[in-house]
């Protein structure tokens, strides 16, 4: 019998959001790490990336990487 | 050159100001700083050095920092007992490009399609000739609000159910963050910015029709866009042939690692990597922040020797071009945000659908056919 559990979308959706709510923190999408499925976590500038404490997705590995602010171009 | 010496100065002063704020790295700091202070004139002599700064290594003893322009560059590997790393930083330059590489009108071949395309001026940043190619620098007339002087892109030509044509862009683009007027405000090639802020009523070539309005309270945004009536005499199909050619009607989901290009009015053409997909992201506006939800994050990419690198994709006024997949040329994405590390696009299809919705009909990229 497998322990593994489905993320409902909506619950990513929400912990995405929630991860918007923390300092520095620009924009949260999915995306691949070392060949596996990640959230990956984009700040604006070192320290806040540096200092964030983020809150876990189960066995979801968040991959915190630098991008800056985003504005339109 | 004089962009060049501030670039160096700037980016001395961020290594300095990231590092002393900083909790690590607190080994060797004073000798560090002395040390980079001290070499650099001769770090300078060296042909390819950019910059230096001091920052600390994996163990965190501070360390110089040489940035150089390419990887060829030689630096020694110890000044004054402190060790040096080399970090290839590309040329620097000054981030006020688009007004500084803003060009006078010239009367190009627009390239576009529909007319076919000899050789001539292709330069976004022109009047093209019409029907314009996609890409080009466009901007609006507002003939009953202020006109403000800027330049943003033509993302496309679309082709409704019912045979008419539309210029896509972002609604930042040719409806003002929500204050366009429909049925009024008009689009011209070039934008403001691209002809010394004159707006000349023979550079029209469309009338806004319709825009999804930003919101800027909290809720999710899906898309930043708007679409304008032309008509194929004065909006192409196609980018110049030098960019990528005609867009596919085809348009495809983004999966991370998919390889994309763009042709916009500031950097023209370049390639990239889809990074993220289903992306959050808070985006600074004019009139504020505001949330999108579902978004798609591109990294640029260039060959360096046998390698892929990260490079910049997008720049400001590249807004509202549309990112096609390398090869086939399927939409992906209307790119609207991001900075000189990354881009974000809203997603081809949730744009044709919505807009497809707003206007009555049934919204297709137009690929000459």
């Amino acid at each position: 019998m497998s322990s593994k559990r489905e993320i409902e979308p909506s619950d990513l959706r929400e912990f995405k959001r929630k991860l918007m709510c923390i300092n520095g923190v620009q924009a949260v999408g999915e995306s691949v790490s070392e060949g596996s499925f990640c959230l990956k976590v984009f700040f604006d500038n070192e320290r806040s990336m540096r200092d964030a404490v983020l809150p876990e997705l189960g066995p979801v590995p968040i991959v915190r990487t630098l991008s800056g602010s985003i504005e339109t171009q | 050159m004089k962009f060049l010496n501030r670039g160096l100065l700037l980016l001395t002063a961020v290594a300095l100001f990231v590092f002393s704020n900083t909790a690590f790295g607190q080994r060797g700091l004073g000798r560090a700083l002395e040390a980079q202070r001290a070499h650099n004139p001769n770090f300078f002599q060296v042909e390819g050095v950019v910059a230096t700064g001091v920052s600390v290594d994996r163990a965190g003893n501070a360390v110089i920092k040489v940035y150089t322009e390419n990887a060829g560059t030689k630096v020694p590997a110890f000044a004054n007992g402190v060790a040096v790393k080399k970090f290839v930083a590309g040329p620097i330059t000054a981030w006020d490009r688009p007004v500084d590489q803003m060009k006078k009108p010239g009367r190009g071949n627009g390239g576009g399609g529909d007319s076919g395309g000899d050789s001539g001026g292709t330069n976004p940043q022109t009047r093209l000739a019409r029907p314009v190619a996609i890409g080009a620098s466009i901007g609006t007339y507002r003939p009953s609000a202020a006109n403000a002087c800027f330049a943003g892109t033509l993302g496309c030509r679309l082709k409704g159910s019912d045979g008419q044509r539309y210029i896509l862009s972002n609604n930042h683009v040719i409806a003002e963050e929500n204050a366009g007027s429909v049925g009024n405000d008009l689009v011209i090639q070039p934008g403001t910015l691209d002809n010394d802020c004159v707006l000349e009523l023979e550079d029209v070539i469309g009338s806004l029709s319709g825009f999804i309005p930003i919101k800027f309270n909290g809720q999710a945004n899906f898309i930043d866009a708007a679409v304008a009536a032309t008509t194929v005499a004065d909006t192409g199909f196609a980018s110049p042939a030098e960019a990528y050619g005609a867009p596919s009607s085809n348009t495809q989901s983004a999966y991370v690692g998919m390889p994309v290009q763009k042709f916009g009015r500031t950097t023209s053409l370049t390639l990239g990597e889809v990074d993220a997909i289903n992306v959050t992201v808070n985006v600074g506006y004019t009139a504020g922040s505001a949330l999108f939800e579902n978004q798609i994050i591109i990294i640029g990419k260039r060959q360096r020797g046998r390698k892929l690198v990260d490079a910049t994709f997008s720049e400001g006024g590249d807004s509202g071009s549309l990112i096609v997949t390398q090869g086939n040329n399927n939409p992906v994405g209307l790119l609207f945000a991001g900075n000189s590390s990354v881009t974000i696009a809203n997603p081809i299809d949730e744009v044709l659908t919505t807009l497809s919705i707003l206007n009555g009909t049934v919204l297709s990229v137009d690929d000459g056919n």
